[in-house]
Order: structure tokens, then C-alpha cells, then sequence
């Protein structure tokens, strides 16, 4: 095969990129995200309804609280089967016009939003509230004061890198401090659903588990 | 950068429609949530990976559409159309000359600027498999550069043209993912 001359093939082809990606426009964005939420949620519906058949008193759960903007932690561990670890945005009265681009609620990065439903926490491997009584780099120790699904006493998590989880918020773990804490296998969810603790956000976790 | 921006532009690439891009890049997305155990640390060349089977599988869908559309004699059925200026017609020519393996990896690197490991995530292949195949693809487009007419038909949307152009596109225009 002859190599033809002239200027660089690939550069030339670069040249004729059809689109610079910093020029994808923002409504095309939240379009995703909000595409990305409908194929979510549905999954989420879907595995809702198999475990209707379960005694999990999760209605109740879905009205303590409203519309929040949730972020999915695409860099999280989880089991292919399960759905997938979702992470609360800042603020639980955010207004509802912020679900709309929840994949700016979420941060940027590879978040992709969801409304918050606390009928998805039953469907982590791990929910529990937990104290922390040791961090090692990334591995947080957490004895157990109340485990909703999957753990007691004590257990040893992994956090995630939230560079490259690349989500919203995640608490700052220190020792001694308590939070309410979701996980997927081994790896705490980044952003949410993994939280500082408070009474009211815990009662409704407790809800969600016909608490 | 946001990856969602890289795998929408990734799409729009490969479809000339951003609504179609749009879909590919959601479903990428929501299969990027269901299979999180799978995600790399560095992502992005997994997700590369999975818009490109999402793509493939749409086509698929498309290609399913138009037959039987054909066979209900609907005319309404989306067609590629003609995007793009003039000064671009050589190089999508030439481009649309090759197979659709050789047309898949010299984007990878054109476009996204793929170094050769993460073209071997994308395309599930070594990187040395790489290193020999687009040796030989760049070799090709460029015969294929050398024998093109100007003014060649265009194949694909041109980075002058605005979003809005891109937007009012409705076809798939490129066929470069199935291998």
C-alpha cells in the first residue's frame, strides 16, 4: 500500500470534526439528563414493582420528602442486578425547576440526575446510620447505631474518589462524625444518599424501611 | 470536562442528528448506572464503548424501521441528508470510503483524540491490534484523500455549521460502528 503525500491525513480529519464538544449546547445537556432520568427511573419502577411483592413499607417513605435533585455515582461499586447508588443534591427544598437539569443539581462530571425518591433506598445493598470510629485513607470504619439494610455493628467501607466520581456533594468523614450512609458492595455512594446526619432525614430513612 | 459533553459530541458525530445523539447518549448514560460495578476509574473509553453499541443497536432499530416502512409503502421514513460546506467534501468522502473499522478508529483519534490505549478500550481490541490498524487505516485515507475530486458529496455535518444546522439534520450519516 502507497502512502499518499501530502498533509497529514489524521489532521486533516480533524479538521473537519463536525463538532467541538465545549460547543454542545446546554439544553442538548439537560435533555440527556433528563433522558438519562426517564431510563432510570423506569428501571427503578420495574424493580419497584418486584419487590411490591416484599413487606417493604416504602409508601409512606415517598411522602416525607419532595422533589430532589439526585445524582447517580457513576464511579461507585454495584452489582450489575441492583440499581444504582443515587446521590442526594444540597438541599431538600430545592425548587423543582431544579430537577429539570438535575445534572447541574448533581455537579458536572459524569452525574446524571434523578428526582429523589426514598423508595429507591431500599434497593442498596447497605443503608445504615453510622458513627465513624476510624478512617484509614480511603477505608471509613463506621460502628453501626442503626442498620436499615445489610450491616450492624460495625463495618469497614471504601469512599469514593470523588474526583473521579465527579458528583455533587459527598460529607467531609471525620472521626466521630455520624452519618447516614448508603453503599453499594464495599464502596460508600458518593453524593448523597450518604449524608451528614440529621433526625428528620433519618426518620424518613427509618420510613423507608417501615420504620 | 463534563463526559456527558464528550459522549453527546461523540454521538453527534456519528449520527449528524443531535435528537438522535441525544437518545444515544441517555441510554449510554442509564447503562452506565445500571452496570456501575463495570465503569472504569477512567471512564471515558468505557463509555465510548457503550455509545458505540448503543449506536449499533439503533441503527439496527433504524434498519428494522425502513423495512418495514418499505413494506407499508411509508414515505415518511428519516433519510440522511446533506450537511456540511464544501471544503469538507473531500475529506468525509474519502473518509466514507473505508471500511467502517478503518472509518471508527481514525475518528477516535481525529475526533476524540484517542491515544492508542484507550482505542483499544473502546474498540475491545490490544493496543498493538491498534497501533497496526490505524497505521494501516491513515495509510488508506490517505490514498483515498489523494484520489478525491473538491467538491466531493458530503457525508457529515462541518464544524462551521451551527448547532442549529446540526439540530436540523434527521438522519444517521455516518455508518461506522458496526465493524
Amino acid at each position: 500500500m502507497s502512502m499518499a503525500s501530502g498533509p497529514d491525513p489524521i489532521e486533516q480529519l480533524r479538521a473537519a470534526d463536525p463538532i467541538d464538544a465545549d460547543d454542545v449546547p446546554e439544553a442538548s445537556l439537560a435533555r440527556v439528563s433528563a433522558r438519562t432520568q426517564e431510563h432510570i427511573m423506569t428501571d427503578t419502577q420495574r424493580d419497584g414493582e418486584s419487590r411490591s411483592r416484599r413487606p417493604l413499607a416504602i409508601g409512606g417513605a415517598i411522602a416525607l420528602t419532595g422533589a430532589l435533585a439526585l445524582a447517580i455515582a457513576f464511579g461507585s461499586g454495584l452489582g450489575v442486578q441492583a440499581p444504582g447508588p443515587v446521590a442526594v443534591a444540597p438541599s431538600p427544598s430545592s425548587e423543582p425547576e431544579s430537577s429539570t437539569d438535575p445534572g447541574l443539581a448533581g455537579g458536572g462530571g459524569m452525574a446524571s440526575c434523578i428526582m429523589y425518591d426514598p423508595a429507591i433506598l431500599p434497593t442498596f445493598e447497605i443503608v445504615f446510620d453510622g458513627t465513624i470510629t476510624a478512617i484509614d485513607g480511603d477505608q471509613l470504619t463506621f460502628e453501626v447505631n442503626e442498620g436499615w439494610k445489610g450491616v450492624g455493628g460495625s463495618v469497614t467501607l471504601t469512599a469514593l474518589d470523588t474526583s473521579i466520581a465527579l458528583l455533587g456533594p459527598t460529607p467531609d468523614f471525620e472521626v466521630g462524625g455520624r452519618y447516614l450512609v448508603t453503599a453499594a458492595g464495599s464502596t460508600v455512594n458518593a453524593c448523597g444518599y450518604t449524608l451528614d446526619y440529621d433526625a428528620e432525614t433519618a426518620t424518613s430513612w427509618a420510613a423507608a424501611f417501615g420504620g | 470536562m463534563d463526559h456527558r459533553r464528550q459522549v453527546l459530541a461523540y454521538a453527534i458525530r456519528r449520527t449528524g442528528s443531535l435528537p438522535d445523539a441525544e437518545d444515544v447518549t441517555a441510554e449510554t448514560f442509564a447503562i452506565a448506572w445500571r452496570k456501575l460495578a463495570t465503569v472504569p476509574t477512567e471512564p471515558l473509553p468505557w463509555l465510548f464503548a457503550v455509545a458505540r453499541r448503543v449506536l449499533a443497536n439503533q441503527r439496527r432499530g433504524n434498519g428494522r424501521r425502513e423495512r418495514l416502512a418499505a413494506l407499508l409503502r411509508v414515505d415518511d421514513v428519516p433519510t440522511p441528508v446533506r450537511v456540511g460546506e464544501a471544503h469538507d467534501g473531500p475529506v468525509f468522502e474519502a473518509l466514507a470510503s473505508l471500511s467502517n473499522a478503518d472509518q471508527e478508529i481514525l475518528r477516535l483519534v481525529a475526533w476524540e483524540e484517542l491515544g492508542n490505549r484507550d482505542v483499544a478500550a473502546v474498540l475491545g481490541i490490544t493496543p498493538n491490534a491498534v497501533a497496526i490498524r490505524l497505521h494501516r487505516a491513515r495509510a488508506r485515507f490517505a490514498d483515498a484523500l489523494a484520489r478525491m475530486p473538491s467538491g466531493a458529496h458530503l457525508k457529515y455535518p462541518d464544524p462551521s455549521r451551527t448547532l442549529t444546522d446540526v439540530k436540523g439534520t434527521h438522519g444517521v450519516a455516518s455508518e461506522g460502528v458496526a465493524e
